[in-house]
């Protein structure tokens, strides 16, 4: 339900308001202060990327909530990835989506700002304690939790893929996994095939 | 975000919609990469296969499965996390 642009006042009133318009169900202020919260609070855990927070997202906006749908959700994690720039603005892209600017604030700042600063801390003490085995340690059982959490995400993002039984999703889903394997160099370019490949219809 | 915006004014076109349907399906195969080359890596992690393995399986189910919430979901892996602590300093000692 895209609010139709007809003026430039238009247009500045979708940004703010974002995809669900006027009649958005978090538009509220404390809908707003519960959304930075969450994220503030799941910044704390995003220790390998924004990626590995992503399922609890879903869980909180989508399911808890109700704010977005499952494609919306979906799409805005794909639109990130595809997009040059780093992966964490998908969050800003999920603020968007719920209720415009405003959220875009709360969602990026939620996420950026609590983590950023325990990065500076755990850096200095990282520093510090380079050879500490507990550290070293830490660093070894995080990793296994991190990969669980990425499972968990890529589970999550080819919902869509394995409902279609759709061969031509599922060769594109393995040929994107394929190019990691294969190549360091810029993960945006499977995500710019895909976008080609759907934009002529190959997957409808 | 530009090209956000964008889409949000057309979503209801039928290539955008196809647009959007095939990067989310590169996205999935992206990240399920990602976790593949990471798996690889778990294979040499010091704590052991089982124990390494054992973590990850146990952040998939409370994460993706039981839908628990990763605050709740984390506390209760920390008492894993602190067995598998345990040993990585035995090991790493």
């Amino acid at each position: 339900m895209a609010t139709s642009v007809t003026s430039p006042l238009g247009t500045l009133e979708w940004l703010w308001r974002g995809q669900a318009g006027l009649a958005g169900p978090a538009a509220s202020g404390s809908a707003l202060a519960d959304l930075f919260l969450h994220f503030a609070a799941l910044s704390l855990l995003s220790v390998r990327g924004a990626m590995t927070t992503a399922p609890d997202m879903q869980r909180f906006v989508v399911g808890e909530r109700g704010w977005l749908g499952d494609a919306q959700f979906t799409a805005s994690v794909a639109l990130a990835q595809a997009a040059p720039g780093p992966n964490v603005l998908f969050v800003a892209l999920l603020g968007w989506n719920i209720a415009g600017l405003a959220n875009v604030l709360a969602t990026l700042v939620g996420k950026l700002l609590p983590s950023g600063l325990l990065v500076l801390a755990v850096d200095r003490l990282g520093a510090a304690h380079r050879e500490a085995r507990w550290l070293r340690a830490f660093n070894i059982g995080m990793a296994s939790l991190v990969l669980g959490l990425l499972l968990s995400t890529a589970w999550l993002l080819a919902q869509p893929t394995l409902a279609s039984h759709s061969r031509a999703r599922a060769a594109l889903a393995a040929c994107s996994a394929g190019w990691l394997q294969a190549t360091r160099a810029r993960p945006s370019c499977p995500a710019l095939l895909g976008a080609a490949a759907g934009a002529l219809g190959l997957f409808a | 975000m530009v090209l956000v915006m964008a889409v949000g004014q057309t979503r209801s076109d039928g290539a955008v919609t196809g647009t959007l349907l095939g990067m989310g399906v590169a996205a999935a195969g992206l990240v399920a990469g990602k976790a593949w080359r990471m798996i690889a890596g778990q294979a040499r992690n010091p704590l052991g296969r089982p124990v390494a393995f054992g973590l990850t399986i146990a952040a998939l189910l409370t994460v993706d499965l039981l839908r628990w919430p990763l605050l709740a979901g984390v506390l209760s892996l920390s008492l894993s996390l602190s067995l598998g602590l345990g040993s990585a300093s035995v090991l790493l000692a």
